[in-house]
């Protein structure tokens, strides 16, 4: 068992509190990314995990054991740094064994471990060439292969692609899946880069100024982001913000007018949300589900600003009449331009509500979508 | 076409004088320093070697021994194999003591947490000294009666011996205000220290790689090209031992501090033989020479190079 329970996890360094208190149960197995803006913590909190950090509070445990105090070579780990941090001096085959030989492992078992992750990284020709010789997704590949051949209950990969290029990024994000998927150990994977942490994770983490934001599927944080933080830092273009008033609220649909609003809009929400009338609240969509409509169907009225065509989809920016800006995603063969006025419809299906304190308030989501996300936590949990 | 040649003409004149001046423009941007090069090292270089081949005192006739010099030198004077017997002992001692110090200094700098900007200084301090203060301060330390070393060692008992009389003792005591100004070695491997990135000793860390493994196989390869420099400097430095021994001991007692370079000094400033001392001079370059070359011949076995891609580097290169 590799499960990863985190408890009240804290870490500061003088004054400044990066960690304030982390709690999280990571499943065996798991692929799990933490993911925030620079600065948030994330790679504090892997490295906490590697026990490179001394930690001011909370415990962790591996499995069934409690590893806060037990030193970083005898935590079971490996990790993968972003620099790849391989030894210059040494050959790739010297790389990976390095660790192995010092540990009294004897010669048999070390060549075998490191055949065996040469072959998986595709890298048994590299074996005899200095780390100088290797192209970036090559370096890589090392790195994570000297991560392989400790046959460790936990991967720690510390944003292990953004040194590698746009193309190659994407093909180790591939084979990265496909190694998760062949070793089946548990992998956390720290990355600032919101479709690396879409796209391989069974869960993300989102990290904010030292604490966990919301710690959920890749669907979940998309289609029901806990707050403000997470809906505008999932997506992109980034989730569009309006700041209104409830003027109504009858079981679970709530009516909102006002504000930047210029038409009144009527919410289903999941449960009869305690949010009081005439209190201020946040509405999100995101830019692809708002609606270029005549001026009788809209909510908000704006100029626009800029359209970007990237062919298959345009992005609309517009300056609202109300105050505040606004982007739309668009058809690619949208004929709306620059300077036009434009009416805007959201549609209540796609909107977030968020009360003052930024959190959300709980949605309906239509049938598909919630069968989809139904179906990725069962993939999860298979 | 006439006006248009003679629109064209003072156009390829000035292109023409500012291809020269693009030309020359490094040139003379670099000149001080070669004018210097030429007339402070170069020149007395060769003025050096053309006159040891003479017999050039500093006054009267000068004439064209050819080998003479060298051939008495090494065959009939024996007070050249014996200061180059001591400057070899002297230089066997002091190269490893220098290098090993110089590096654990630079580890305890690297390290430490308190003060480090402090102990940086105080440590390098000594080496920005010059020498005769540097000889001043330790031929107070050195004295019999009133020194400070042997005051501390009354403390514990020791009756202090006569540290720059005693033939045998002059030679340490040479050596150790020698080491006094390894702040610059120092500094050099404290450099190299830095640049290690620290990732290097995580991922050893990670791997349960110890601690003495990651001196033995991460940082001292790593500091490779920084050694080889303060080794191949220390040995030069070594052999150009004078100003602490010609101050402090005058190459005393019985000639147990004769070094070399004061062999050499002796035959140009006391003896005013020119000729001999630059043939000296030569001799020593060609020893230093030697030896430097023996070392980087060496070094190609344990120091690494980033840059450097060596033939028998993997099975492919391409």
């Amino acid at each position: 068992m590799a499960a990863i329970r985190i408890e009240n996890l804290r870490k500061g360094f003088g004054s400044l509190e990066v960690l304030k208190g982390i709690n999280l149960d990571i499943a065996d197995g798991e692929f799990v990314c933490f993911l925030g803006p620079s600065g948030c913590g994330k790679s504090t909190l892997l490295r906490s995990i590697a026990g490179l950090e001394d930690l001011d509070g909370g415990s962790i445990r591996l499995g069934e054991r409690d590893i806060t105090d037990v030193s970083s070579a005898k935590r079971d780990i490996a990790m993968v740094f972003q620099n790849y941090a391989l030894y210059p001096h040494m050959n790739v085959r010297k790389n990976l064994s390095f660790g192995l030989a010092l540990n009294g492992m004897k010669r048999d078992e070390i060549d075998r471990r490191v055949d065996n992750a040469a072959d998986i990284l595709r890298i048994k020709e590299l074996l005899a060439r200095k780390p100088r010789q290797l192209s970036g997704g090559q370096r890589q590949r090392v790195a994570i292969g000297r991560a392989i051949v400790r046959e460790p209950k936990l991967f720690l990969l510390d944003e292990p692609l953004s040194n590698l290029d746009a193309g190659l990024r994407v093909t180790m994000r591939v084979e990265l899946a496909a190694l998760h998927e062949r070793l089946g150990v548990t992998m956390i994977y720290v990355t600032h880069d919101q479709v690396e942490a879409m796209t391989l994770s069974d869960r993300v983490v989102v990290l904010d100024k030292g604490k966990v934001s919301q710690f959920g599927t890749p669907l979940e944080l998309f289609y029901q982001p806990a707050n403000l933080f997470v809906a505008g830092f999932i997506g992109s273009p980034r989730m569009n913000f309006v700041t209104t008033e409830v003027t109504g609220q009858v079981d679970t649909s709530v009516t909102l007018n006002g504000g930047g609003l210029a038409h009144p809009l009527k919410l289903e929400m999941l449960a009869a949300a305690p949010i009081a009338k005439a209190k201020s609240v946040t509405l999100g969509i995101r830019p692809d589900k708002i609606e270029l409509v005549s001026a009788e169907e809209s909510h908000l009225v704006g100029d626009v600003r800029l359209v970007e065509r990237l062919g298959t989809e345009s992005h609309v920016h517009i300056s609202l009449e109300n105050g505040g800006d606004m982007t739309a995603v668009v058809r690619g063969t949208h004929p709306v331009s620059a300077r036009e006025r434009v009416h805007l419809r959201l549609p209540a299906e796609h909107c977030h509500l968020f009360d003052g304190d930024g959190q959300a308030v709980a949605r309906r989501l239509d049938a598909e979508t919630q069968a989809l996300i139904n179906q990725e936590k069962a993939q999860r949990v298979a | 076409m006439d006006m248009t040649y003679a629109g064209a003409e003072p156009k390829v004149a000035r292109r023409k004088r500012s291809a020269i001046a693009r030309y020359a423009a490094p040139y003379l941007f670099i000149s001080p320093w070669i004018l210097g090069f030429l007339f402070f090292t170069l020149g007395p270089l060769v003025f050096s070697l053309t006159m040891s081949f003479y017999d050039w005192p500093v006054v009267g006739e000068r004439s064209f021994v050819g080998l003479e010099n060298y051939r008495s030198m090494l065959f009939e004077d024996p007070q050249f194999w014996e200061s180059l017997w001591i400057t070899v002992k002297f230089a066997a001692i002091y190269v490893p003591f220098n290098i090993v110090m110089s590096f654990l200094l630079a580890l305890m700098l690297h390290h430490i947490t308190f003060a480090s900007g402090f102990f940086r200084t105080a440590f390098y301090l000594p080496s920005v000294i010059s020498g005769v203060a540097l000889v001043t301060i330790w031929s107070w330390i050195y004295s019999r009666e009133y020194g400070l070393l042997n005051f501390m060692l009354s403390f514990v008992g020791i009756d202090g011996p006569n540290w720059l009389g005693d033939p045998n003792l002059a030679i340490v005591a040479i050596i150790i205000a020698s080491l006094w100004g390894l702040g610059g070695t120092m500094l050099i491997l404290l450099t190299g220290l830095k640049a290690i990135p620290k990732e290097l000793y995580e991922a050893a860390t990670v791997s349960g790689v110890p601690g003495w493994a990651q001196m033995v196989f991460i940082t001292l390869p790593m500091l490779g090209p920084m050694l080889l420099f303060t080794f191949i400097t220390s040995i030069i430095s070594a052999f150009q031992q004078l100003t602490i021994a010609l101050l402090l001991t005058k190459g005393g007692p019985l000639g147990s501090t004769y070094f070399f370079a004061m062999y050499i000094y002796d035959n140009a400033f006391k003896y005013f033989d020119m000729g001999y001392a630059a043939a000296g001079s030569w001799v020593m370059f060609i020893i230093v020479l030697m030896l430097s070359l023996g070392v980087m011949r060496w070094s190609a076995a344990w120091v690494y190079y980033e840059g450097e891609v060596r033939q028998n580097d993997g099975e492919n290169n391409a």
